[in-house]
């Protein structure tokens, strides 16, 4: 199963870096005038395309792509005037921290909100909490992101519109806080329609009935018999959201201007800067992949435990 | 001798759409300790609404409109919940019909036997283990002290059973009610289990309210008989007198019938039909409508009660005349 | 499902029969009229050139919704073909076709659709043509799953042994019986290039300015946050929030009654 899961991530890979070489050499005039830019003189043109290797065959320079790949050498970005491979490091730490803090922040918010949903389940507030949660998986993560800037930062004046602030300490903080709940709100919302979903089922079974009338609290049986069985399939739906995650921290990104991998592709897109566009590309896509295969990987190992057990 | 539960004039309504109906009503009984009241009737009659309503664990929708519902000399119905709550437990034990879903499955099995107890007071782990593994040997788990860290799903229905009975006994509540207790069970384990209630009944005084629609087990192991329909009383009385004398044609129904071996669901297999949905109660006998020996009085007005406290039914034209 | 279609049929009238009514053009640039609130002279407000929102959010319906819709059709077709192709074939090619399709599933569309529409040229027919290309392999397996479960049936087996051709049977039976799963596909595709392709143009990289989409205004909105101008944020955004929304309603609708529930 696992090995069957590797083969599969290694195709991913392999398409992944396939068509980025292809549409890299389908742009007008190819690599060359994408690197150089669309003004450049013939004769640098030329003379670049000796040294990269591109009057070679195709074949030739595809393997030459993927060497240069392994030794990390991802080309220089003539619009930040600075190789790419060192421009990743700094930007891939920024998206892992809102990535991760928006992915907690929705994680938790979904236990509870499931949760109070399970619960609640026949009556209105059930019902409410089901409807808000389709109305926030519909509604668009740039909206709620624009939504927010205005009401927080341009009306209330509360939080920064966007950035980054200063490294570590609180101005770090607040910029994280808006694009943060941006990213966990459609995310919460899908997660704890599917989670809600869960705590109801378990809500129905016998051992609740049994833990009540053995003169349980509510609050007690829903954190230690409801919530511990009601969690598990639960933490494979947090696995196939990571990907989501990725998606929409892109958007959020840019929304924000918050300086992660997701606004410097956006940026290079415009810009047309394409060595760092590629790299960039290259990147993100192999963090989806290794989170697909990271969640895959959990579910297995979770799911032998069960059987084990 | 004192009473442990005494429930008077009981009645539940469920609500549904904005409309309320009644789903059981003028329930009254009384239940001593060291005594077993067998409470009688199909799938649908009510008797499983009254154990969740003894409880105050009725779902969400029922309500206990009127009556008195007394345990250890106070109405449970005018404690605050929180109370009501801390009676369930200590002063009574539950335990349900499906014993394959009752037990929380990603628990081992001394954790759960031994909760109650860690939430009254800090156990080392040593003597909560020691305590959990008394708990399963009262209820005859085998091979108990290699079992406590197995999950529920290692066991057999019948031991499941077992084990949701030590669970419901751990704190030695004075009455029990067991709901169905061994239905899902096969023959030999249903006896086994029994009996063994019958043996902790003995040790332990423990009153126990016995919900079944088997009567062929309700003269071996109780000592009072209370068969319901439709949500109301239909005959009452000691275990030898009833089955001496038995007045109702639906208790006579429910004795000629053959119950299925195993299953939740159960019919009456002389008399066709079900019991009336609650939507549709007339002022009449609510058996009127199945009955062998429907009368023109019937279905026009409440059957009369006939009998006495030992022995009561109520019926327009009864089996047997019973005296007053 | 039917309040999602009504929902949806406004949008369409709003966007296509919408500029008979109101003829106002949606790029006419009135300098006296810049960030005019919402009032009876402008319904929607104006924004920063002066041009009025009702209009720019009429015509920028149409390329919010038309390339999107053409876009799913595209692939529904696509994912049709991948699928039947593959549950047709020997169960060697099958399992080849699908563990590429499993590499395809894993890459992040979104990424990828971004890198794309930095290389190619952003017009609309381009746009549904990426749009088309990235989205079908969903589809893809269902059909190819739904071809599996019908070969084994009786009625397929049976008309095999009177000779007819695996491409007959895929034509009459085969189609027939996955028509509404198919359409119920499509319907969500639609909601999902409807917000994929909004949040390309919001991000400038989809339908191009001054050509009107409510992504592409949404973006401009946003932009122009700062200024105070609730109107070019809220609009946009709600239209697209509602086709979306009322998108979903219908493809869970169908699918509802498809489950016989």
């Amino acid at each position: 199963m696992i090995s069957r899961r590797l083969a599969v991530s290694l195709l991913s890979l392999v398409f992944l870096v396939t068509i980025v070489f292809f549409m890299i050499h389908a742009t007008p005039g190819g690599p060359a005038y994408s690197i150089l830019g669309m003004h450049a003189s013939p004769q640098a043109v030329a003379a670049l395309n000796r040294q990269m290797g591109l009057n070679q065959p195709l074949s030739v320079q595809y393997a030459i792509w993927w060497a240069h790949l392994f030794e990390g050498r991802l080309g220089y970005s003539y619009i930040q005037h600075i190789a790419v491979s060192r421009l990743l490091g700094t930007y891939t730490r920024r998206t892992l921290l809102l990535d991760l803090c928006a992915l907690a922040l929705a994680v938790l918010s979904a236990l509870l909100v499931g949760m109070v949903q399970g619960y609640y389940a026949d009556r209105a507030l059930g019902k409410i909490i089901g409807f808000a949660q389709i109305l926030f998986y519909a509604l668009p993560v740039f909206f709620i992101g624009i939504l927010l800037i205005y009401i927080f930062s341009i009306r209330l004046n509360w939080l920064p519109p966007g950035g980054i602030g200063h490294h570590g300490g609180m101005s770090q903080m607040r910029h994280l806080i808006l694009p943060a709940v941006t990213l966990a709100l459609p995310i919460g919302a899908g997660l704890s329609r599917y989670f809600g979903h869960q705590a109801r089922q378990e809500y129905r079974l016998d051992y609740v009935r049994t833990a009540r009338a053995r003169g349980f609290s509510d609050l007690y049986v829903a954190y230690r018999h409801v919530l511990r069985n009601a969690v598990r399939p639960f933490i494979t739906m947090v696995g196939m959201m990571i990907p989501a995650l990725f998606v929409g921290g892109v958007l959020t990104e840019s929304v924000f201007n918050y300086p992660g991998l997701g606004w410097l592709l956006w940026r290079s897109a415009l810009d047309q800067d394409y060595p760092t566009l590629s790299a960039i590309t290259l990147l993100i896509g192999i963090l989806t992949i290794a989170g697909n295969l990271a969640a895959d990987v959990l579910n297995s190992i979770l799911d032998v435990r069960v059987r084990y057990e | 001798m004192r009473t442990v539960l005494s429930i008077e004039n009981l009645k539940v309504v469920g609500y549904k759409g904005g409309r309320s109906c009644p789903i059981i009503e003028g329930i009254t009984f009384n239940l001593e300790p060291g005594r077993t009241l067998a409470v009688v009737g199909e799938s649908g009659c009510g008797k499983s609404i009254t154990a969740a309503a003894i409880l105050g664990l009725l779902p969400w929708g029922f309500t206990v409109s009127d009556g008195r519902i007394v345990l250890d000399g106070q109405n449970a119905l005018s404690l605050p919940p929180r109370e009501w709550r801390q009676l369930r437990g200590k002063r009574i034990g539950a335990v349900f019909q499906n014993p394959l879903a009752a037990l929380n499955p990603s628990l081992p099995i001394w954790k759960q036997v031994i909760e109650s107890a860690q939430l009254e007071e800090a156990l080392t782990r040593k003597t909560a283990r020691s305590r959990a593994l008394q708990l399963l040997e009262r209820v005859e788990v085998p091979h108990v002290a290699s079992r406590l860290d197995d999950y529920p799903h290692q066991f057999s229905g019948g031991m499941r059973q077992r084990v949701a009975i030590a669970l419901a006994l751990a704190r030695n509540p004075a009455l029990l009610i067991a709901d169905e207790p061994t239905t899902a069970l096969d023959l030999i384990t249903q006896a086994q289990i029994l009996n063994m209630l019958k043996r902790l009944q003995e040790e332990q005084n423990l009153a126990i309210l016995f919900i079944t629609h088997d009567l062929s087990l309700v003269a071996e192991y109780a000592d009072e008989v209370f068969v319901m329909y439709a949500g109301q009383e239909v005959e009452r009385g000691s275990v030898s007198d009833l089955f001496a004398s038995v007045a109702h044609p639906y208790t006579h129904a429910l004795l000629r019938s053959i119950p299925r071996l195993t299953g939740s669901r159960y019919r009456l297999i002389d008399i066709e039909g079900v019991p009336p949905s609650p939507h549709s109660y007339t002022r009449g006998c609510r058996f009127a409508s199945r009955c062998p020996r429907v009368i023109a009085a019937c279905s026009a007005t409440p059957p009369p009660r006939l009998g006495n406290d030992s022995h009561e039914a109520f019926c327009h034209h009864p089996h047997r005349v019973l005296a007053p | 499902m039917a309040s999602g279609a009504a929902i949806f049929v406004i949008l369409l009238l709003f966007s296509w029969a919408g500029p008979f009514l109101h003829t106002a053009s949606p790029y006419a640039i009135h300098p006296h009229l810049l960030f005019q609130e919402p009032s009876w002279q402008h319904l929607l407000g104006t924004d920063d050139l002066g041009r009025g929102m009702l209009a720019r959010m009429m015509y920028g319906g149409r390329p919010s919704l038309g390339v999107a819709m053409i876009g799913s059709v595209i692939a529904t077709l696509l994912g049709l073909c991948y699928g039947m192709v593959a549950g047709l074939s020997p169960s060697l090619v099958d399992k080849s076709l699908m563990r590429i399709l499993d590499a395809i599933l894993a890459l992040p569309t979104l990424v990828l659709m971004i890198f794309f529409a930095a290389i190619i040229p952003l017009d609309p027919i381009s746009l549904i043509l990426l749009l088309g290309l990235v989205s079908w392999p969903g589809l893809a397996r269902i059909v190819r799953n739904e071809v599996l479960a019908y070969k084994g049936r009786d009625y397929i087996l049976a008309a095999k042994q009177y000779g007819a051709s695996t491409w007959y049977l895929a034509r009459t039976h085969l189609l027939r019986s996955m028509f509404p799963i198919v359409i119920v596909n499509a319907t969500f595709t639609v909601a999902d290039l409807i917000l994929t392709l909004a949040g390309l143009s919001f991000l400038g990289l989809g339908i191009q300015p001054p050509q009107p989409s409510w992504g592409g205004l949404l973006g401009n909105g946003s932009n122009l946050a700062i200024t105070g101008s609730w109107w070019l944020i809220l609009f946009p955004g709600i239209a697209i929030f509602l086709a979306i929304m009322s998108m979903n309603m219908i493809g869970q609708g169908l699918l509802n009654r498809l489950e016989g529930r």
